[in-house]
């Protein structure tokens, strides 16, 4: 079935699938990387409000990817819409069709896909965390501060887990995203949702309902994206976050391969 | 069974799809040779995309059993991968070239990228097959379409109004390419609203109407149940009340709109009614006998039945 990844890759390779979210990437890593170490400070001013971004901090292990961990949440939400999108323009364009004739194994089919989309998944945070520490490096070398540590054991231990963290976090972001689409059947309506769910509803549900901020998925996910918190430790969140993944998503795809296929 | 039916690509007994309280499809019974051109035809709403998206596995179906290439109905695994299908007209990804359009089905089912090239050649959009498909006039992605559907070389090619927007050059293409593909033991299964095209090419023909089937056979035979008609116009249009006195005597004859009066009969009552009419002082300035036609049988067959 690898030949459905690499079905899967022809459109993924379209410029509103690869030039425009990746661009987007690069441009938010970017800023979020250089504007927070050109305003880094030694030491903190006692008068200042903000909490003030320190040198020591970047120059330790892990300040080549504080930026990334910063901006991840955006960058999830670019990759929730490449996912919702890639499943509901099927639908939209009628191309379901061309597939499902040619692939009658319905689940099959749809897992493969998103294997494709997750492969996807993994090019933008490559992508991600290579222009974050590269031009973390560069603008570092330019206020003069070492970047020694980034590149120790442990600095690129950091690096290396922030990939796979992030990895997954994205993915799962989006496979929410490819849920609601498979259900939904439209790209603005998942896409809205999906968007307004993590960004809006969940901080209101935690704001207004104690407890459930341990519970909702976004939170949940945004600690696997750290490595697990206080909330939840890594293998804890994953679980928990795999278990809301089957459920919702092993009742989409059991609608998916029943359920009639017409325009 | 499948040895009883080796010469039928599809078999299909009873089968029915009910919307609701609404039999779509009610107990169609579909037989396609091997080698045959059959044209599906029926008014809008009739039930031929339905019954074509069960034969496809788009659609469950409620009642109803047989066989496809050889395999169960169930079996899409097993017979899918040798049917070609453009329904519902053609859908492709508009920001893709014609050809990247390909290689996502080529890709998909483990062919060579080479096979996207060959159909584009086929169906003669070798010249533009990197161009978006958003570019594509519909004619054009029509034979996208087709293109597809012959990605897999497929034993059944199933094809739903398929020369839909093709300009008559292009309609001729088709029909010979369509009819090549019979004549190689393709099975060919066409729908269209266009008759007098359906007559051309069609071998058989299934006449469905509200779900059911109306007839199912050749096309000579649906339009052996119809008459000639013997057509005459009057050289004086104030003549036409008496040329249609004098045409009685052969049959209930009809003015019709185009100054000709009309009725059913051969060569014979022509030649009878061209004798009467000198006879009587009505000189005709044409007369011929209008051979039955699948629009005119499909009508008959079909009409008050429409929604």
């Amino acid at each position: 079935m690898i030949g459905v990844i690499r079905s899967e890759w022809v459109k993924l390779r379209r410029p509103a699938y690869l030039w425009v979210p990746f661009g987007l990437t690069i441009a938010f890593t970017l800023l979020f990387t250089i504007v927070p170490i050109l305003s880094a400070v030694r030491v903190p001013d006692p008068k200042s409000r903000r909490e003030p971004i320190l040198v020591s901090d970047l120059t330790d292990s892990h300040g080549a990817v504080l930026s990334v961990n910063a901006v991840y949440g955006l960058i999830a939400m670019i990759a929730l819409v490449i996912f919702a999108a890639a499943v509901a323009t099927e639908y939209s364009n009628g191309t379901i069709r061309n597939l499902l004739i040619r692939e009658p194994r319905r689940v099959r089919l749809m897992l493969f896909r998103w294997l494709g989309l997750i492969s996807w998944a993994a090019l933008l945070v490559f992508v991600f965390v290579v222009v974050g520490v590269v031009s973390g490096l560069v603008t570092m070398g330019t206020q003069g501060y070492s970047t020694s540590e980034w590149f120790g054991s442990s600095g690129l231990q950091h690096i290396g887990s922030t990939f796979i963290y992030l990895w997954l976090a994205l993915s799962l972001f989006a496979t929410f995203g490819s849920i609601l689409a498979l259900l939904l059947k439209s790209s603005v309506a998942s896409i809205g949702i999906g968007i307004a769910w993590f960004l809006i509803v969940e901080n209101l549900l935690g704001a207004l309902v104690s407890g459930t901020n341990d519970w909702l998925p976004g939170n949940i996910i945004t600690s696997v994206a750290h490595g697990g918190d206080d909330a939840h430790g890594f293998w804890d969140g994953l679980a928990l976050i795999a278990g809301y993944i089957a459920v919702l998503g092993g009742a989409s795809l059991a609608l998916f391969s029943r359920n009639d296929v017409s325009s | 069974m499948e040895a009883a039916n080796a010469n039928l690509a599809v078999d299909l007994t009873g089968l029915s799809k009910v919307y609701g309280t609404r039999r779509v499809v009610d107990s169609l019974d579909l037989n396609i040779r091997r080698g045959s051109i059959c044209g599906l035809v029926g008014p809008n709403g009739a039930g031929k995309t339905t019954a074509i998206r069960m034969v496809l596995g788009l659609i469950g179906r409620d009642e109803g059993d047989g066989l496809v290439l050889g395999h169960q109905l169930d079996d899409r695994i097993g017979y899918l991968p040798k049917v070609g299908a453009l329904i519902e007209g053609p859908a492709f990804t508009p920001s893709l070239s014609a050809r990247k359009n390909l290689l996502v089905l080529t890709r998909l089912i483990g062919l060579e990228d080479t096979r996207a090239d060959e159909v584009l050649q086929q169906v003669g959009l070798g010249d533009r097959m990197t161009d978006k498909a958003k570019t594509y006039s519909l004619g054009m992605r029509q034979r996208l379409g087709i293109a597809a559907a012959l990605l897999t070389s497929p034993e059944l090619l199933v094809l739903d109004e398929p020369t839909n927007g093709l300009d008559p050059a292009g309609i001729r293409e088709i029909r010979d390419l369509l009819r090549a593909l019979a004549d190689s033991g393709v099975a060919v299964l066409v729908s269209s609203h266009l008759l007098g095209e359906l007559q051309a090419i069609c071998d058989d023909i299934v006449v469905i109407d509200n779900g059911k089937v109306g007839y199912s056979g050749s096309v000579q035979g649906i339009i052996a149940g119809q008459s000639s008609q013997v057509v005459a116009r009057p050289a004086d249009p104030g003549q036409l009340q008496a040329l249609q006195s004098l045409a009685q005597r052969f049959g209930t004859a009809t003015v019709y709109d185009n100054g000709t009066v009309g009725f059913d009969g051969e060569q014979d009552q022509a030649a009878e009614l061209n004798k009467a009419a000198f006879e009587a002082g009505i000189l005709l300035s044409g007369l011929g006998i209008v051979r039955p036609t699948l629009e005119q049988a499909f009508f008959a067959m079909t009409e008050g039945d429409d929604q």
